[in-house]
């Protein structure tokens, strides 16, 4: 009996066994085994030696890119997450619940456009002679250097990752128990203390989430970096590039690949377990 | 001077009105049970009190001063929410000295407090523990503790038992009953149940539709419904339809389907010979014999249907005349009488048991 149901369950769990070994499973393992493989005469060659590893990590550009990365995707997180509370917060309390649908499906309408050309009207925005600058000029401020700058990276950044904070943030809020912060402002909380004491708390789990995505999509990125940031100095998305360009160095690529999914790994998982951690 | 005054308070939500014009006084160190079926204003009520809504007319007054305006975090009138609204995310301790923190009062002096609190409330040893792992009956404690650790001078309860099994429920009203008569604080205490509210409160407020239907002790309310609504909402009365037969001094003689009843009539409006009135005769008011005795206002019946409830059985009975009578008696009382549907047996009342319902 206990057999035959076991059958039954892993019949139906195979469709998802399978998809995440051919699509997951399979090509991070590849990957991994690629960081130890050779390239020789611009050809990859299998092997399994160190060579790659020690050479990317002994390097000076490398921990600088590591740092950089981590740096910039730690600000765009701090940025996005502060910029999105307020717009969350008013629309988790201060709005009806279809006015609330509706902005929250306007927030999906940026994901229908490609991503690279979100980033491109920016670049238009930016420039040192573009539209920032000129309405800038009009009130007699600037011209201001906004491209290639880590605030060019952030605004890419932001185009990437701040309508799906808010959404992530606005979802958090609006599920707290409303008897909560009543309660809080009943027990003579104002309102900052009522934000701090009870409403973060009680949405912690979800503004965290919203950050490790932030974060994620932020340290992977190569389009802010690139074109708005001016790819200099580089980060770990833009080093993979080019080090596949430079002679083909794919086993190098996939070093740097490895060192920041263990990264993103031991981010994402520091964090959830912020996000349930029990007090005390 | 009373304590909490309401004048001619309103509240309305879009065209909807919540309560009506509604004139209360509350006594220091008074129990005071407002009690109605959802809907009735009763919430809204509590919620204008705490200052979680505000009136849309009229005056609310806490010891003489205008409270209309104040913020809920400005006001000493904690609440215990029907679902608690214990803080998930602190643990028991931290949740009583939630109050005290806010009001900036240092960590060591607030553990005293709170600790001096939970031990009132028989929950000190859980104070550690994370709210998630009590149950019902020790949250519904710490719910309390945090309410009442700044010592207000009013505490608002809005069906804080409903969650909890029947007996709990006789437990904590014990609990509670105890508190507020120890600490001699105003309890003001929202529900739906009658049972909650008869045995715990000095008075009742019962509410229909954003209005005060009465307002009274336990007793009178329950003996002395001011409306038919009232006679309906507590406890089993049956309720006759009558004219007025004839009237001496304060005995009115009253025609209704069970034969003419008397009844003592007040005088609290005018009444005269030939008005439609109703009488209401509680369920527990009547008397079942096996034969007819002397008692001349008697009515032979058939039991329709039986039903136990515990210590009480609840008839449901016919007279020959299609009549039906809600009774209820003792089951020791009327184990005797061997009792099966069908079962014809003659019922008694005493003339004081007849009230005129005004």
């Amino acid at each position: 009996m206990k057999n035959k149901l076991d059958l039954y369950a892993l019949t139906w769990r195979m469709p998802v066994i399978v998809w995440q070994l051919l699509f997951f499973v399979g090509p991070l393992l590849f990957m991994i085994a690629m960081s130890f493989f050779l390239v020789k005469n611009y050809r990859m060659e299998e092997a399994f030696e160190m060579k790659n590893w020690i050479k990317m990590t002994s390097r000076g550009y490398f921990w600088d890119a590591y740092l950089y990365t981590v740096f910039l995707a730690s600000l765009s997180t701090v940025v996005t997450s502060l910029l999105a509370f307020p717009a969350a917060y008013g629309l988790a309390f201060k709005v009806s619940e279809s006015t609330r649908r509706w902005a929250i499906f306007l927030l999906i309408i940026p994901f229908f456009t490609s991503y690279l050309v979100r980033t491109f009207s920016w670049y238009v925005i930016l420039a040192e002679s573009g539209v920032a600058n000129a309405m800038l000029a009009y009130i007699g401020l600037g011209p201001f250097k906004m491209l290639n700058t880590i605030f060019g990276s952030i605004v890419g950044y932001l185009t990437l990752t701040f309508p799906l904070v808010i959404i992530l943030q606005t979802l958090s809020l609006s599920n707290i128990d409303r008897s909560l912060i009543e309660a809080a402002q009943n027990l003579g909380a104002g309102r900052l203390k009522t934000l701090w004491s009870v409403t973060i708390p009680s949405a912690k789990v979800g503004l965290i989430i919203g950050a490790v995505f932030c974060f994620i999509l932020s340290f992977g990125d190569f389009v802010a970096p690139y074109y708005l940031g001016g790819s200099k100095p580089p980060t770990l998305p833009i080093l993979i590039i080019d080090t596949t360009k430079a002679g083909q160095q794919w086993p190098r690529a996939a070093v740097v690949a490895v060192v920041m999914m263990l990264t993103l790994m031991t981010v994402a998982y520091t964090a959830i377990s912020l996000a349930y951690r029990k007090r005390r | 001077m009373s304590q909490i005054v309401f004048e001619n308070v309103v509240k309305r939500f879009g065209d909807t009105v919540a309560v009506e014009e509604m004139n209360l006084s509350v006594e220091q160190g008074e129990f005071l049970a407002i009690m109605g079926s959802s809907g009735c204003g009763k919430t809204t009520t509590l919620r204008m009190l705490a200052g979680l809504e505000t009136p849309s007319d009229g005056e609310i007054r806490l010891n003489g001063k205008r409270i209309n305006e104040l913020k809920p975090s400005e006001r000493e009138t904690p609440l215990v929410w029907q679902s608690l609204a214990l803080f998930p995310f602190l643990s028991v301790i931290q949740n009583v000295e939630f109050g005290l923190r806010m009001r900036g009062i240092d960590a060591e002096q607030r553990k005293k407090q709170a600790l001096v609190w939970l031990e009132k409330m028989e929950i000190a040893d859980l104070a550690e523990r994370q709210i998630d792992q009590l149950s019902g009956g020790q949250k519904q404690r710490v719910a309390l503790a945090r309410a009442l650790v700044t010592e207000p001078p009013v505490l608002l309860l809005d069906e804080p038992l409903s969650a909890l099994d029947a007996n709990l429920v006789v437990r904590m009203q014990g609990v509670l009953s105890r508190l507020q008569k120890d600490l001699g604080i105003t309890f003001i205490y929202v529900t739906h149940s009658q049972s909650e509210a008869f045995a715990m409160a000095d008075r009742v407020v019962i509410m229909s539709q954003g209005k005060i239907e009465q307002v009274g002790a336990p007793l009178e309310v329950f003996r002395k419904p001011a409306s038919r609504f009232v006679a309906e909402f507590v406890g089993s009365n049956n309720i006759f339809g009558g004219k007025v037969q004839s009237i001496e001094g304060t005995v009115v003689n009253i025609e209704t389907a069970l034969g003419l009843m008397t009844a003592e009539w007040e005088n609290r409006a005018a009444l005269s010979v030939s008005d439609a009135v109703e009488v209401v005769i509680s369920a527990d008011n009547f008397e079942i014999t096996s034969t007819k005795g002397e008692n001349e206002n008697a009515i032979r019946c058939s039991v329709v249907s039986e039903e136990f409830i515990g210590t009480v059985v609840s008839l449901l009975l016919e007279t020959e005349s299609g009549v039906e009578l809600k009774i209820q008696k003792q089951q020791r009382e009327i184990a005797e009488l061997d009792l099966h549907v069908g079962t014809e047996l003659w019922i008694n009342w005493v003339p004081d048991a007849v009230y005129l319902l005004p």
